[in-house]
């Protein structure tokens, strides 16, 4: 589909600037996402070539313990968060459209949003050196983090970033999960759906049921630090709570950064060995086991905590299980490549480097499923050599496979083919180098500033340094050829590599509005264009033609300034959250930095209120594949999606209270502390709201104006009424010093918890303020209701979690 | 529907004065059914599930299935320490 937008910043910008900052277009937001991850792999990548000199020869102080452990976990943060999956979205906003035969992405202001909202979390995480950036590794485990260990506030500001990131990312999972199962051209059925889709789409569901659990630790992490709560702190939650909310996340989220690369190179293979992928849909079937069983293995991380035997048992059956799909993966590409003809490019030699390296990777995973294996090799340079063949080897050799791949679609132009192969050879060796020698180094700690000459460490890691150097200089090579190949490479034509899948049927580089005609897939799943041998299916074409018969559309751009500005407030108001100064170290609290997060605030009212202001209209297909979905609208499969995303945050929320409560000896009787007659009304109050939420729906339907203002007043009233006995009941039980967040686990989980509900309960108020404004303007009476469906399906979820609430805390 | 919904919770309100007589598995089993019951009440009747296409309703089912079972086995996993 094509937006339009009538909101333009006619005069602020110059109109290539204007262009880039408020594009929705998917392919130019692809862009901005491949660039900037790029910027922060070099970033990270000189990171991790000053922390090889500093570990280069023993007892060196090129950088001192409290900066190595800085760069250490910035380094790991930046790689994880902000480089591998950005590229790998990069290509895929870029790509995904043009694959499954769609204009854009179903919500194409929420694309940019996306991007914008990463951008401003990376920035975050960069200035999180100022202020001390974090030091305690990527995994940030507890109690390290608590303030009394790490008194600096560059922590705040990496949870912040990490909050920025992870909406992002759940935005970004909404949309492409719409887009994949409600956009694609007529005939694109699933099963026609090439595989770096499908990888992406199974990446996606991962994502949506990791990333909130993320969400809800750094949330218990930041509450923890600033207002002295004790989820982390606390012996009953403590080191343990951390690691499991962590890893509970952790664990996919390696898959999450994995697949992309997979499910790239299973459609840049075929292409230059000429050959369909040898049981591709195995290898999509093993990928959905492989996301399935992720989220089961998590406590191999965790087998030297104390967990119990049968735990260890059931994880070292888990983790040896989910191997297993990988080696139906490996095995259909090694099969694809057997008797081959593979035309050695560039793409295809990472390509194959990254299969390579990910089967060593793989293997030495395998070895730390074994619980006495893990328990030598636990915290060793064997494990970073393990992941680093997994992220590095894997994951961004086939990243960088879809670099030279895409490369000519997006700029129309060729790299030098040379110059790639040199980049490969040396990128390749040098990778080797600096990792293999760590597998040797499995007697070194992992996360030491440095270590004494007797250990015999030195040669070993020399060796390693002088590979990072080798492997980080490299890729200066590919900077420059891509660098100097989109100013002044010859033009690449529409398929150089002779491709099958539908971007290649597009000039390079693709037009604004990708497809002139959406075309049609046959019924075979063959789709005709481009002058090659073999169709993936074993059919011949012979000629040239055009796609499809499919439905033709007039160009047309949108740009929007609302999403950059969104993300700006949303940057300003979590800087100001955690920028604050210690007010007292025990109880810890922060004293929030008021002036942004009131900017923030105030920006983020007036772009909310741009944003829906704003007549951004988007075009949707009548004739599309949208199976299982064909009856369910967009917005409202998003959603839905979206509440998913929710259940998982406030289950953490409650496993995280359930956790400190199990573990906990003496805990309030019921109606000790809190009046149960309170949790009754405050019950009674929301479910009357949800019924006036219905009342208004059902207004909106039969067009009845009045009604639905009624029943959108009684529901902010009872919003408010509820929000009203909260603020007295917190009022009373903290002003009488029984019952604060210094008060122990009690409270901490009481407030928390229900204090993240209310927050959704002030949203939802939020939101019933804008419908009624519109309504009192004469919208949602006249069959576009929809609105106020929407936001009874919120505004319902808000009630079901408060259901649960109630007798956790008030009646147990 | 409301009122079924009020009802439960007055169930569990009117639970909770006879707490010391139950047993306090039985108690809170009862207690987190009833809140499962009325969640499901609600997704089904106020948000509309059960008149959704089967394709909607079944992706939001799995959907709570799958973390309800992940969140058991988080539950049992901890309680295993």
């Amino acid at each position: 589909m094509a937006a339009q937008s009538d909101h333009m910043s006619q005069d602020i910008f110059p109109p290539r600037v204007r262009r880039w900052l408020f594009t929705t277009n998917h392919k130019e937001v692809g862009i901005l996402y491949l660039v900037t991850a790029l910027f922060f792999f070099v970033a990270a990548g000189l990171l991790a070539l000053t922390m090889r000199t500093q570990l280069s020869v023993p007892d060196n102080n090129v950088l001192n313990e409290g900066l190595y452990n800085q760069f250490v976990t910035v380094h790991g943060l930046l790689m994880i968060f902000w480089v591998l999956s950005p590229f790998a979205f990069g290509f895929a906003n870029y790509i995904i459209p043009l694959q499954i035969g769609a204009r854009d992405l179903a919500f194409p202001r929420l694309n940019a949003m996306s991007y914008w909202f990463y951008l401003f979390s990376g920035v975050a995480i960069i200035m999180s050196f100022i202020f001390g950036a974090p030091d305690l590794g990527w995994t940030l485990y507890s109690p390290q983090t608590a303030f009394q260990f790490t008194p600096t506030i560059g922590l705040n500001v990496g949870a912040a970033a990490l909050i920025l990131i992870t909406v992002s990312i759940t935005m970004s999972s909404v949309n492409f999960l719409v887009t994949m199962f409600k956009m694609r051209a007529p005939g694109m059925k699933l099963r026609n759906v090439p595989v770096f889709p499908w990888a992406i789409l199974v990446t996606i569901f991962m994502m949506l049921y990791a990333f909130p659990s993320f969400l809800a630790a750094v949330l218990l992490l930041y509450v923890d630090r600033a207002f002295g709560t004790f989820y982390f702190s606390s012996i009953q939650g403590g080191a343990l709570l951390w690691d499991n909310v962590f890893w509970f996340f952790g664990h996919p989220e390696v898959y999450i950064v994995l697949f992309p690369a997979i499910g790239l190179i299973a459609d840049v293979i075929p292409t230059f060995t000429r050959r369909p992928l040898y049981g591709s849909k195995y290898v999509i079937g093993s990928m959905i086991a492989a996301a399935v069983i992720s989220f089961i293995v998590w406590g191999h991380h965790m087998f030297v905590t104390g967990i119990g035997l049968t735990s260890t048992k059931l994880y070292t059956v888990t983790t040896i299980a989910v191997s297993l799909p990988f080696d139906v993966m490996v095995i259909a590409m090694i099969e694809t490549l057997i008797k081959a003809r593979i035309k050695l490019k560039a793409a295809a030699l990472f390509a194959l480097g990254a299969i390579a390296l990910f089967v060593i990777g793989g293997i030495t995973g395998v070895y730390l499923a074994s619980v006495a294996l893990d328990h030598a090799l636990r915290g060793t340079y064997f494990v970073v050599a393990h992941f680093h063949y997994i992220m590095v080897g894997g994951s961004i050799m086939g990243l960088i496979a879809g670099l030279y791949y895409w490369f000519p679609k997006i700029t129309g132009r060729m790299y030098n083919e040379t110059v790639a192969k040199i980049h490969f050879v040396v990128s390749f060796i040098g990778f080797n180098i600096l990792y293999f020698p760590m597998f040797l180094l499995l007697d070194m700690p992992r996360r030491i500033q440095t270590y004494a000459p007797d250990t015999g460490w030195g040669p070993l890691n020399s060796l390693a340094t002088l590979g990072g150097f080798i492997f980080g200089g490299a890729q200066v090579l590919l900077f420059l050829n891509l660098f100097l190949s989109q100013r002044r490479g010859p033009p690449s034509g529409p398929n150089p590599w002779d491709g099958w899948t539908l971007e290649w049927s597009l000039p390079s580089p693709v037009p604004a509005h990708d497809f002139d005609t959406i075309p049609t897939i046959a019924e075979d799943g063959t789709y005709r264009f481009g002058n090659g041998s073999n169709y993936p299916n074993g059919s011949a074409h012979l000629e040239h033609s055009k796609v499809g018969n499919g439905l033709s559309y007039s160009h047309l751009e949108g740009m929007s300034p609302w999403p950059i500005v969104m993300a700006f407030a949303a940057f300003l108001f979590f800087l100001g959250l955690s920028i604050g100064q210690p007010t007292s170290p025990n109880p810890v609290s922060f004293k929030p930095f008021w002036p942004l997060i009131a900017d923030g605030a105030i920006l983020g009212v007036i772009s909310l209120y741009g944003y829906s202001r704003e007549k951004f209209s988007v075009h949707e297909e009548s004739r599309v594949e949208s199976w299982p979905f064909r009856e369910v609208p967009n917005v409202k499969l998003g959603i839905w999606t979206f509440l998913g995303a929710e259940v998982i945050f406030f289950g953490v929320l409650i496993g995280a209270y359930f956790f400190v409560r199990t573990n906990s000896a003496t805990w309030p009787g019921v109606g000790e502390l809190f009046s149960i007659r309170n949790g009754f009304a405050m019950t009674l109050v929301l479910l009357t709201s949800s019924l006036t939420a219905i009342m208004a729906l059902a207004s909106a339907k039969i067009g009845s104006r009045n009604g639905l203002i009624a029943g959108l007043l009684a529901t902010f009233g009872l919003g408010a009424s509820f929000l009203y006995i909260k603020a007295t009941e917190w009022i009373e039980l903290g002003t009488h010093g029984v019952f604060n967040v210094a008060n122990g686990l009690p409270a901490t989980s009481y407030f928390i918890t229900t204090g993240t509900h209310g927050v959704h309960v002030v949203a939802g108020m939020c939101m019933t303020v804008y419908l009624l404004v519109n309504t009192v303007r004469g919208r949602y009476i006249k069959g576009d209701y929809h609105a106020i469906e929407h936001f009874g399906l919120y505004w319902h979820f808000v009630d079901i979690v408060w259901v649960f609430l109630f007798p956790l805390f008030y009646l147990i | 529907m409301f009122a079924i919904l009020v009802g439960g919770t007055d169930i569990e309100f009117n639970l909770a004065t006879l707490q010391a007589t139950i047993p306090y598995g039985y108690y809170v089993s009862i207690l987190l059914g009833l809140a499962g019951l009325k969640a499901i009440l609600i997704a089904m009747f106020y948000q509309h599930l059960k008149y959704e296409p089967r394709s909607l309703s079944s992706w939001v089912i799995i959907g709570l299935v799958i973390a309800s079972l992940l969140m058991s086995l988080s539950f049992i996993q901890l309680h295993a320490h």
